[in-house]
């Protein structure tokens, strides 16, 4: 294709441009070219446009993706492509998204590591292959892009619902070693807005840019509940 | 269905839960006609009833149904209770598997 | 893209008057998306706010996020204690179903009728004690797998809570009442 059709979400419809294709052209590349040659008043993120940071994280013909790593020749469905802010989060403008309530769901979520012995002078010792550290390390590379919070249904449907991401934080901390509240982090995501209302349909992992799996952290969190209940910790 | 959603996980969780609607609307109808037939010793003739080819279907339908939700329910135990690998895929897979097993199973016996 | 293309070589033009002004702080109903659903509040949840649909205070209005472990008590383990239940019971459930499969196999393909089923099972404790545990769980997973999808599904928890005890009910009763009549 030699033109590709752009249909951008501008707060109360959508807008048609025109974007010349070119060869390893990506979502962003397209998006940058209209708000530069096109139409200014267009708003989106991005930061490092090289899949680390996560800030051009969009809706592209229905699925979430970080826009600098999704290849247009990939994505487009004869010649078009359908571009909307992430779901699930307030629109602030066009594709920019407000992911404060994205992080706040992270703190109630209890993503905070709890420091045991803050005068410590050595380093604490963990081993990396202990099989807590592996759980822990699976899921660590998190950087909150939001697109498993934006392809989750239960996110959709429950607006307690903490979200995978604040939940596979919560895991990596409950399997740390070194962290001081276990079951203060279990307590966190024990509840209808906590782990126990996915039903692990899986959408976080399908679309993790990260290929982290928030679906196994959640179900981690789930057997870690029951067994604390059955010892009375909770 | 919509783009996100196009994946076999998500037709597992569909597929769990339309099942279990299914199966909860379902039973106390036949908790129901199963005490009455009984009861009023129509148990024979009820069965006589059922030898119909569409009481046939409905019943390797509800099979189905349970064989449907019983594979999907055990594929979450296995998720939640035994270690995540890529092997919960073909899990996926076999429990499905079982579950179409298990209405041809019932299909064959339903036969002429 | 070249040298030309550079925003430092070539400034914009003058922006036009702004066509779409920023929303007032609640979010304003033309920004959300037409097919997205708006989470309505569910009743006695409280002054929290949608975060999906409704933009953020800005910093200084902020309130500081509750630590974890706060809220509600009580209600959090009910959800934690209601899930396991329905675990539970699925675990006792599978076998007991595969039982009833091929319990109920044997009888069609065998042509039973019905005084030879209940010849077997008339008096039978064995019989009467797996069915009854059968009919038990199979009403506590209903109850709360029925409750869970309701929660979801619709807007109304009293409305789940209402169905999910009335299926209990109905599962128990029934489920009690068609054992023993059979053994």
């Amino acid at each position: 294709m030699a033109e590709l059709v752009v249909d951008v979400w501008r707060g109360a419809g959508f807008e048609t441009f025109r974007v010349p294709f070119l060869e390893s052209q990506t979502v962003l590349d397209a998006v940058t070219y209209i708000q530069r040659h096109l139409d200014p008043t267009l708003s989106y993120r991005f930061a490092c446009r090289v899949g680390m940071c996560g800030s051009c994280a969009m809706t592209v013909n229905g699925v979430p993706r970080w826009t600098c790593r999704t290849h247009v020749s990939k994505v487009a469905k004869n010649g078009r492509l359908e571009i909307r802010p992430l779901r699930n989060l307030p629109v602030i403008k066009d594709l920019a998204v407000d992911m404060a309530g994205f992080f706040d769901k992270w703190q109630e979520a209890g993503g905070r590591f709890v420091p045991t012995q803050p005068g410590a002078q050595e380093f604490a010792r963990v081993d990396p292959e202990s099989p807590e550290r592996r759980q822990a390390s699976a899921g660590i590379e998190c950087i909150g892009c939001g697109v498993c919070y934006s392809a989750c249904d239960v996110v959709a449907a429950n607006p307690d619902y903490l979200g995978p991401a604040a939940l596979n934080r919560a895991w990596t901390l409950v399997n740390d070693a070194r962290d001081g509240d276990r079951v203060g982090h279990l307590a966190a995501v024990a509840d209808d807005a906590g782990c126990h209302a996915c039903h692990s349909q899986g959408s976080c992992a399908r679309h993790c840019p990260n290929h982290l799996n928030p679906t196994g952290a959640i179900a981690g969190l789930k057997r870690e509940l029951f067994r604390a209940v059955l010892k009375g910790e909770l | 269905m919509r783009a996100h959603r196009n994946h076999p996980a998500w037709w597992a969780f569909l597929a769990h839960r339309l099942s279990g609607l299914a199966l909860a609307l379902f039973l106390p109808a036949h908790f129901l006609v199963l005490a009455t037939a009984v009861e009023e010793a129509s148990f024979d003739a009820f069965v006589a009833w059922t030898d119909r080819p569409l009481v046939k279907l409905a019943e390797a339908v509800l099979v189905g149904l349970l064989a449907l939700h019983m594979a999907g329910g055990l594929r979450l135990l296995a998720l939640e209770f035994l270690p995540w690998s890529d092997a919960q895929k073909t899990r996926i897979a076999l429990a499905f598997g079982a579950g179409f097993a298990a209405v041809l199973l019932t299909l064959l016996m339903a036969g002429p | 893209m070249g040298l030309e293309d550079c925003p430092a070589q070539n400034p914009l033009p003058p922006r036009a008057p702004a066509e779409r002004a920023l929303p007032a702080s609640g979010g304003s109903e033309s920004r959300r998306e037409p097919r997205e659903r708006v989470a309505a509040k569910r009743p006695g949840e409280g002054a929290r706010k949608d975060p999906r649909t409704t933009p953020h205070p800005p910093a200084a209005l902020r309130r500081a996020p509750p630590s974890p472990g706060a809220g509600e008590g009580k209600r959090r383990h009910l959800e934690l204690r209601l899930f396991l239940a329905q675990r539970v019971s699925a675990m006792v459930l599978a076998p007991l179903v595969l039982l009833h499969l091929g319990v109920i196999l044997y009888a069609v393909r065998g042509g039973l009728s019905a005084t030879e089923i209940l010849s077997r099972t008339k008096g039978s404790v064995v019989w009467g004690g797996l069915y009854t545990l059968f009919v038990l769980a199979v009403a506590v997973h209903g109850a709360i797998g029925l409750r869970a999808v309701l929660r979801e599904w619709t807007r109304h928890p009293r409305l789940a809570d209402a169905a999910a005890l009335l299926f209990g009910a109905l599962a128990l009763v029934l489920g009690f009442r068609a054992v023993l009549v059979l053994t």
